[in-house]
């Protein structure tokens, strides 16, 4: 990436039928999930059957009945494609899920607040707002108006899945700062199935890595833009 | 979207019913519910909806503030908390947890076991090699203690040069090796592979 980022993340969040209570610490560590040490340090928050949330040092488990997410801030990011494909292709096969994302989150700095309000200007021109966008103008390098959140969506040409899109959100945070969110949809050719047997699974295997590095091909063009 | 209404909104999507109540029971289970609840909200507004670290950070710590004060507080609804919570000053919307950014990265898997450590073929795969070209030896040292018992030959690694960043926003260049934990072949992985291996037999053509 052209801008060091300060701080990123990557998600993968399955959508379908989960049984949250099964996800405990020691399951995880018994079936070679964790290893040893990180599963006696896991940080487990179980409400009754309907939520788990179980946090070691490199990835977050989140699950309701009906999501699934593991969260990761620190690479490799492979992991979390591993952690997916046993759990749900060796351990737990029977697992219905429809929907699969593979997300990457990023935040990096821009430099100034006048870098910043450049690249906000050039992603929501404020002439095309009219008078209205005049009235913003006027705001300019004050941060208390300007771009929110822009949101650009891919339906085309993905020749990787059998239906989805990628998105990509971008917005401002603290400081000097922007925020990318990419979000990789993929769909299950019946909007349902079998974890072990289904499609979602191998497009996971397949396309993790072609994935991430796409996501972060996107946030790279847009570090580009940024004039310092 | 403020946070009262994400709050809300995320809300409903446990159980929307029970919070818009006006008077809600205090017990521990139900509060440590609520706990949970509002943290689960925080990780969806990540993966779903808000931008990921403003409001919905933001949310997990504030919420987690207000169900302390809903806790202690003495015939008032969760909502009239969170309203008061929303009316005080952001807290800290640092993410509690140490990140690493990988420079480079390699694939690597074990050639051979030594005394003290591994020789390893790497793959490079920031340049985008599709062979491995390098070769390097590595101390088990550097391995940790949940991966110890996944080194021998033929096991696969990724080595990572980056920066970690500290949750106090300390950053500094670090190396991580960490052996991969995969998944046995799938009847169908094994049956594709066999093909590949076949077609690429069959496209050999011999002088």
């Amino acid at each position: 990436m052209r801008i060091t980022p300060e701080v990123s993340s990557t998600q993968i969040v399955l959508l379908g039928k989960f049984e949250p209570a099964q996800f405990t610490a020691d399951w995880l560590t018994e079936s070679g999930l964790f290893g040893t040490t990180e599963g006696r340090a896991a940080e487990a928050k179980m409400v009754g059957k309907w939520v788990a949330d179980i946090s070691i040092d490199w990835c977050r488990l989140f699950c309701t009945a009906e999501k699934f997410a593991l969260i990761s801030q620190q690479a490799p990011w492979i992991r979390l494609s591993d952690f997916c494909l046993k759990l749900f292709t060796e351990l737990l096969p029977n697992t219905t899920i429809g929907y699969m994302g593979i997300n990457r989150t990023v935040r990096f700095d821009t430099g100034s607040a006048t870098a910043k309000d450049q690249l906000g200007r050039l992603l929501a021109p404020r002439n095309v707002w009219g008078e209205w966008g005049e009235i913003l103008a006027a705001d300019e390098g004050k941060g208390a108006s300007g771009l929110s959140t822009l949101t650009l969506r891919q339906g085309h040409d993905l020749h990787d899945r059998a239906s989805g899109h990628i998105e990509a959100r971008i917005g401002p945070t603290e400081g000097t700062s922007v925020v990318m969110h990419v979000n990789d949809h993929y769909e299950a050719p019946g909007k349902e199935e079998l974890a072990g047997e289904g499609d979602l699974m191998q497009r996971l295997s397949e396309n993790f890595e072609k994935s991430i590095k796409r996501s972060d091909w996107i946030v790279s063009e847009m570090m580009k833009q940024v004039r310092p | 979207m403020n946070t009262l209404q994400s709050t809300v909104k995320h809300a409903s999507y446990f159980e929307l019913d029970y919070i818009a109540g006006s008077s809600l029971p205090k017990s521990a289970a139900a509060a440590d519910w609520f706990v949970s609840a509002f943290q689960a909200c925080a990780v969806l507004d990540t993966l779903t909806g808000e931008m990921p670290d403003s409001q919905s950070q933001l949310l997990g710590v504030e919420d987690s503030q207000a169900i302390a004060d809903w806790k202690n507080a003495e015939n008032v609804s969760l909502i009239e908390v969170l309203k008061r919570a929303e009316a005080g000053e952001p807290r800290d919307r640092v993410s509690p947890r140490a990140s690493f950014e990988p420079l480079n990265e390699w694939e690597g898997y074990v050639v051979a076991i030594l005394d003290n450590g591994f020789a390893a073929h790497l793959l490079d795969l920031t340049a985008g090699c599709a062979t491995e070209s390098d070769e390097a030896t590595f101390s088990i040292d550097d391995v940790s203690d949940d991966d110890r018992g996944l080194v021998g030959l033929g096991a696969i690694f990724r080595w990572s040069v980056g920066y970690e960043r500290q949750v106090t926003g300390t950053r500094r260049k670090v190396s991580s090796l960490v052996f991969r934990r995969l998944p046995i072949w799938t009847k169908r992985e094994i049956s594709e592979s066999r093909e590949k291996a076949r077609s690429l037999v069959q496209s050999i053509t011999w002088e």
